[in-house]
């Protein structure tokens, strides 16, 4: 187990060379430019070619892109991912400070969406061509199909518009109270999990389909065992093991939603970061975070297998 | 395997619960996020606190480096600057209680004897230190410094000595007569120099001598200032909240929600909402900000004088205005620009610009066209040569703009004219018209006092965000002529002559002078006087406060 798990951290680092070169070769032919969005305002407009061309330089913009791919690297292997044209605050500090409220909306996200999923899977397989069934297959297609700006600003009109009992942005920490806490994480969490939720209970649905299918369960049943027993006891452990592995896919997934999300609810997360770094051109920060969500995203997946080998002793025995 | 998974949703209600403990630091939020009404029922009740709204990031605290108008909100509340200007271009006092001229090259201000650099932070501590006029020159010395890499040294340019006269007074004398001296002396926040010689971060923990002091800011989030009870006038509120919300329809929900207290922007759709409320209203900023199609005059079509009145001639400009603008309120969001200067500026002459401009006139500009040898072509576009007629209209992705734009060149294909508009991104947009990469474009802005200069003085039309590539000595020469005439009246006639210059060329063709609405809870005083954020909360015209 561990020999595969050093192969898998092995197996990450050309990986994510390859992204950070991505990354800055694409940053590079971008079209903007950090120094006119830092310069261009309504009161600096009058800025001189000689203002601009000193900004640029104290922004090392005037260097070689190759020259400035090179020290990037350097300096991010030294734990160094520079510091924000913008703010000028390190860039890793800045992001990991907005970390744990990206990281409490996606698991809370991924909770919401298996509370949601895994009775309608059920449900769905359970009562197989029934109205049922075609309900929760019904609501899935159109959470897949559901734009999550769109779903998100349709709980804001409603929750906080029209209802006025949910706040329509923001965060709030439990040390401010767990009733504040809840209200502020419930619309951008639930408007996170749609997509999850959906493609969870279709999985949930197919798995448990197939599983129900099985000689074992067909056993079971015969055994006279409950099919409460049968359905929970005995099908449902078989079926989870693909719905873990999409989860920790997805979990990525949901991470890179949450920019999306995060700019809806003004939450302030890493996917907020991005967005405004992109808007600012803030080179050293758009790379600092897609370096560090790609890494988390790496880590997601290897995680997601060795808790799959967890769950599912046939894989450990195969891995060995 | 069930009680398995069952620790695998205690572990993920485990991780929740651990990354809702990180916070990311220690400084208190709880007011901020509750509705006003929440606020004052809670255990702070007696507390005075205002939640402001903004779409605007924060880009620096650094008063060395700020420029964006999202910095200006928080910063201009904890900084003096010797003036503060009002939307209407007005100078009011700020560190400089009164001022007046020697002559037109010399600056005399007398400074406040009671401000203070704030208290309770690392630089000061609890010592309370007085403001002089030599902490004023030793600001404008350092951010002339090329070396300390201001944004603002080169408006500092045309100073030629600074004198402290006294400990409250202070002489600027200027190389050439600059009528817009205080404008730039409002741009210069005074800082304690002290804090850059011993390595103090200002830009993480700011300090100033202005009504509020910074608390706390947390990246994308928030600002929180707390009231300084030092100042002179004794500020309104005891905690200010600059809560940052990107999208400006949650920004109009969350007022009408009573999670905030102020509302920068509210757009023509969200204005019903807001106002169907008792406890809200909307108010209009008090200047309009210009907003216009420009011409690139380096692009061939462009070059002649004719085609650009052409283009003018066919777009319906009244009739876009109510198009982009209408609402159920019926508030007046945008008037007609005649010409390029707000209408609550020294200069703005709606007569003169109403005789000079080209009127709406499809037919008339079909015949420009036909005059310089165009024919229509098959598919309903002039052509000559075999070439069609059209150019790209670029526009920032501004709602406003965006709908003009789509408006303008619908009027154009009408006439043959195969405009096509392409919003864009700001970042995208920025890089496109300085390196002139466009034909023609909206775009916004000019609408500071100096605006004249940027959008049409050679030195700035050559580059820059309002380049159009004009080049006129004479109307160079008017507006720095202008620029140098201190006497209010003649220097509302050569701002004048100089605008009806640029109208009779076609540079621009102005649509629309843009009011932004204010949304605000009725509980708030004192703000709807001057329904801006460029100058300070509490100053010598206002004092903003809540119920």
């Amino acid at each position: 187990m561990w020999t595969y798990i050093t192969k898998r951290v092995l197996q990450a680092i050309p990986t994510l060379l390859v992204i950070s070169f991505l990354i800055f070769s694409l940053l590079y032919i971008t079209p903007g430019d950090p120094v006119l969005i830092m310069l261009s305002t309504s009161d600096t407009q009058n800025m001189t070619a000689e203002e601009y061309e000193a900004a640029k330089h104290d922004l090392g913009l005037d260097k070689p892109m190759l020259v400035r791919y090179k020290e990037f690297l350097v300096n991010a292997l030294k734990g160094d991912l520079g510091k924000s044209y913008v703010t000028d605050e390190d860039v890793f500090k800045t992001i990991m400070g907005k970390m744990p409220a990206t990281l409490l909306l996606t698991v809370s996200a991924v909770i919401i969406a298996l509370i949601i999923s895994v009775p309608l899977g059920i449900l769905a397989a359970i009562k197989h061509n029934s109205i049922y069934d075609s309900t929760a297959t019904f609501l899935a297609t159109i959470g897949t199909s559901l734009p999550k700006f769109w779903f998100g600003l349709v709980l804001i009109i409603i929750f906080s518009q029209n209802l006025g009992i949910l706040p329509a942005q923001g965060i709030a920490w439990p040390s401010e109270g767990i009733a504040s806490f809840l209200k502020h994480l419930i619309l951008p969490a639930t408007s996170l999990s749609l997509g999850l939720a959906a493609t969870q209970t279709r999985m949930i649905r197919s798995s448990m389909l197939e599983v129900l299918n099985q000689d074992y369960v067909r056993f079971a049943r015969s055994k006279g065992l409950k099919e409460y027993c049968v359905v929970i006891g005995h099908a449902l452990k078989n079926a989870l093991i693909p719905v873990v592995t999409v989860i920790g896919s997805e979990f990525g997934g949901l991470l890179g939603g949450a920019v999306v999300t995060e700019t809806i609810f003004s939450w302030p997360g890493v996917g907020r970061l991005a967005v405004n770094s992109i808007s600012k051109r803030d080179y050293p920060m758009i790379q600092g975070n897609t370096l560090v969500l790609c890494t988390i995203f790496l880590l997601t997946n290897l995680i997601v297998d060795i808790l799959c080998a967890y769950l599912n002793p046939k894989i450990r025995l195969e891995k060995k | 395997m069930k009680s398995k998974f069952i620790k695998v949703m205690s572990v993920l209600l485990a991780a929740t619960m651990v990354f809702a403990g990180c916070k990311n630091d220690g400084s208190s939020q709880s007011d901020a996020e509750k509705p006003s009404d929440q606020q004052a029922s809670g255990s702070q009740a007696d507390e005075k606190l205002l939640t402001i709204g903004t779409q605007y990031t924060v880009a620096t605290l650094n008063p060395l480096k700020s420029t964006a108008d999202g910095d200006r909100y928080i910063l201009s509340n904890i900084y003096e600057s010797l003036v503060e200007y009002d939307s209407a271009g007005k100078f009011v006092p700020g560190f400089a209680k009164t001022w007046e001229n020697e002559d037109d090259n010399t600056w005399v201000f007398h400074l406040k004897e009671d401000s203070y650099w704030h208290t309770g932070n690392e630089l000061f501590k609890e010592e309370k230190v007085k403001l002089t006029a030599k902490d004023v020159k030793d600001v404008f010395d350092f951010v002339a410094d090329e070396k300390n890499e201001s944004t603002k040294r080169s408006s500092l340019d045309n100073i030629a000595s600074i004198e402290v006269v006294d400990d409250s007074t202070i002489k600027f004398v200027t190389k050439t007569p600059d009528a817009y001296f205080l404008s730039t002396l409002a741009n210069i926040y005074l800082f304690p120099v002290k804090a850059f010689e011993s390595d103090y971060d200002l830009t993480k923990s700011p300090v100033g001598s202005g009504p509020y002091k910074f608390e706390s800011y947390e990246t994308d989030d928030k600002v929180v200032l707390v009231k300084n009870d030092d100042f002179a006038i004794a500020p309104g509120l005891d905690k200010v909240i600059f809560k940052i919300i990107p999208d400006k329809s949650v920004l109009a929900i969350a007022l009408a929600n009573n999670e905030i207290d102020i509302a920068t922007t509210i757009m023509p759709n969200d204005i019903s909402k807001v106002v169907e409320k008792e406890n809200l209203k909307v108010v209009s900023n008090p200047s309009g900000w210009y907003r216009y199609i420009g011409f690139n005059e380096e692009f061939e079509l462009f070059k002649d004088p004719e085609m650009r009145k052409a283009i003018s001639m066919a777009i319906d400009i009244d009739s876009a205005i109510k198009a982009v603008f209408n609402n159920d309120a019926g508030i007046e969001i945008a008037k007609r620009a005649y010409g390029p200067v707000p209408l609550e500026f020294v200069g703005a002459n709606e007569e003169a610009w109403k005789k000079a401009i080209v009127p709406y006139d499809p037919e008339g500009a079909k015949k420009i066209i036909e005059s310089k040898g165009y024919t229509m072509g098959a598919n309903g576009f002039y052509e000559k040569d075999g070439k069609e007629l059209g150019f790209t209209l670029k526009t920032a992705n501004y709602d406003p703009n965006m709908k003009f734009g789509i408006i303008a060149s619908t009027s154009l294909k009408q006439i043959g004219v195969n405009c096509v508009s392409q919003p864009m991104e700001w970042a995208t947009f920025l890089s496109d018209l300085k390196s002139g990469n466009k034909e023609a474009f909206i775009m916004g802005g000019g609408s500071g006092l100096t605006g004249l200069y940027s959008l049409f003085h050679s030195e700035m039309s050559k580059g820059g965000s309002h380049c159009v590539n004009y080049v006129n000595p004479e109307c160079d020469k008017l507006i720095e002529q202008a620029y140098a005439t201190l006497d209010e009246e003649k220097r509302a006639e050569l701002i004048t002559e100089a605008t009806v210059m640029t109208i009779k060329d076609n540079v621009h063709l102005g649509a629309f002078f843009e009011y932004a609405q204010w949304g605000m809870n009725t509980r708030v005083l004192d703000f709807e006087q001057v329904p801006a954020l460029y100058f300070s909360l509490t100053n010598s015209q206002r004092n903003v406060t809540v119920k």
